[in-house]
């Protein structure tokens, strides 16, 4: 069971960044949106021009540059642009760390961990506000391609149920980064290196994913980066929603939750 | 009389051991704070005494041993049984951005206790402005801050780590009528602290801690009577430090003009004594802790 005084508490400090990565992504969706409308099919051409950038579009975004590409898969480039990611996981990683390891930095651990609440509750806590933040950065791609579709795009019928799919792949990708920074932040003992360590992977896993085109061996590890499970292009082209890749992102929140809510829970807490 | 006031401890500790690796900082604690009383928890820094406490309240985990609070060992019900325990940590920080009030609302909401009438009452017996965000503090509000909130929710059970540092004279004799309306309650009161003469205006015994192990387990009576005091002397002729000196003085330092000392005799020998043995100036004091063990309890 959560603590609703803590959730509050919670909730206040991190209301400013969740509203801000949300709000921050719908803009950059709707401008991109507005971009993709006016100059996507230029772009692709120009793409198309260099081996290069298509083969980076082709493996990174999953689309086929030099093929039929409607203005529906070009919108969805925008869920696994780098923007929205970095948005998303920042604040994720920012309100998971603060209570995991920043109260222990801090020095108001002392003050949390010696109310009447267990540490578990104080994780549950914790943890309804950061799925809500991350729930509420994977709707806002969503609602920034219907918004933008509708002002920019007035004549393409937009997949509202695969871009929803699209967005359901964000939310389980969200909760996969904020279930390994749980563990991560649980065994580190600096909030900077917990989110150091976090960037890191993340930054690993989006490496993977456009390097990988160009050194094929890396095609052996690719299942190791969160991204290989994160693909709204083929989502909204196909319509079918990936689900062995939700499953092994959901597994990966769970267990890394679940994991690091348990090492947290038996872990000495140093005097300040 | 509640359920907890009715049971003889409110705190047993049982072989209580720590390690950090291979370093054992607690060596098999055993000791246990009646209740109703106020126990003094003496010690020099680094003696252990803040990680028994911790280890009280389930902050740290005990490497061996057991710690039962009123009865209870159960460490998973710990959190349960912090309902009626209030705590003051050494070091008190707090949420930099929130005001005191906010801050004493948010604790006690996350306690699920309505603590307004005696947030107020104590604000005002520490004289503690709960307006100003907690950032604008002075060391010595966050610590009255710090005593409000381990107070506040009227509990059985109060661990206070060094509570009268940066509190001045004054409100150090605030704190202390508190603390003794806690205990005319029957609740109960461990006290951390290294300076002997707060604990002996305060306490009802004491537990002295040293390197990790307990020295002494005594009523302040029994404390008392070991009264030792100290003295600086300065002699009128230079003296040679070899000399030889009564058996109640246990040299701190010295030199050929000055000697620093305990004395663990009456005061009226130590007049006496100092009668005969031409002096330019003498101070009687307290000694501190670190000259306390060198007097009484070092190996």
């Amino acid at each position: 069971m959560p603590n609703w005084a803590i959730v509050h508490k919670t909730w206040l400090d991190s209301r400013s960044a969740i509203g801000g990565a949300a709000l921050g992504t719908l803009a950059f969706v709707l401008l991109f949106v507005a971009a993709m409308t006016r100059m996507g099919t230029e772009l692709l051409e120009f793409v198309g021009q260099f081996p290069f950038l298509k083969k980076i579009f082709e493996m990174g975004f999953g689309i086929r540059v030099g093929g039929e590409v409607s203005l529906s898969v070009l919108f969805a480039v925008s869920f696994t642009h780098l923007v929205p990611l970095v948005l998303a996981w920042g604040t994720i990683v920012a309100i998971v760390s603060r209570t995991t390891v920043g109260e222990i930095e801090r020095g108001t651990a002392d003050l949390l961990l010696t109310l009447p609440v267990s540490r578990r509750e104080v994780a549950v806590s914790t943890t309804l506000v950061w799925v809500f933040a991350a729930a509420l950065c994977a709707l806002a791609p969503l609602i920034g391609v219907l918004i933008g579709g509708r002002i920019f795009a007035q004549n393409e019928a937009l997949p509202v149920s695969g871009f929803a799919k699209a967005s359901a792949n964000s939310l389980a990708l969200h909760l996969a980064a904020g279930g390994m920074a749980t563990l991560i932040s649980s065994v580190c003992d600096r909030r900077g290196t917990a989110i150091g360590v976090v960037a890191a992977l993340a930054l690993g896993s989006v490496t993977l994913q456009f390097v990988e085109p160009f050194l094929p061996a890396l095609g052996r590890i690719r299942w190791v980066g969160l991204l290989n499970y994160f693909r709204p292009v083929d989502i909204v082209r196909t319509g079918h929603l990936p689900a062995a890749s939700i499953v092994v992102l959901l597994l990966v929140a769970v267990l890394g939750w679940m994991i690091g809510t348990f090492i947290w829970c038996r872990k000495d807490i140093p005097a300040g | 009389m509640s359920n907890r006031q009715s049971k003889a401890y409110a705190i047993e500790v049982r072989a209580l051991r720590k390690s950090y690796g291979p370093t054992e900082v607690l060596h098999g604690l055993n000791f246990g704070v009646p209740s109703g009383q106020i126990v003094g928890f003496l010690g020099p820094n680094g003696a252990g005494k803040t990680t028994t406490l911790r280890i009280v309240l389930g902050l740290v985990r005990a490497t061996g041993g057991d710690v039962r609070l009123w009865g209870e060992s159960n460490l998973p019900a710990r959190h349960r049984l912090r309902a009626e325990i209030g705590y003051l940590p050494g070091e008190t920080r707090f949420y930099p951005h929130l005001s005191g009030r906010r801050t004493l609302d948010f604790l006690a909401a996350a306690r699920r206790r309505d603590c307004r009438s005696e947030i107020q009452r104590l604000a005002s017996v520490f004289d503690l402005d709960l307006k100003k965000p907690v950032r604008q503090y002075s060391s010595g509000m966050r610590r009255k801050l710090g005593l409000i909130q381990a107070l506040m929710h009227r509990p059985q059970l109060v661990l206070l780590d060094e509570p009268t540092d940066n509190l001045d004279p004054l409100v150090r004799q605030d704190l202390f009528s508190e603390l003794r309306r806690v205990v005319s309650e029957g609740r109960t009161i461990l006290f951390s602290s290294h300076t002997l003469s707060e604990v002996e205006e305060l306490c009802d015994a004491v537990i002295i801690l040293r390197a990790g192990e307990i020295v002494a387990r005594q009523t302040i009576g029994e404390f008392r009577s070991q009264a030792v005091r100290r003295v600086e002397i300065v002699w009128r002729e230079p003296r040679s430090p070899g000399a030889a000196w009564p058996a109640a003085v246990h040299v701190v330092s010295q030199d050929e003009h000055k000697l620093v000392c305990t004395w663990s005799d009456s005061v009226e020998s130590l007049v006496g004594w100092l009668s005969g043995q031409g002096i330019v100036d003498v101070s009687v004091g307290t000694p501190s802790v670190e000259e306390l063990f060198l007097t009484y309890y070092r190996e």
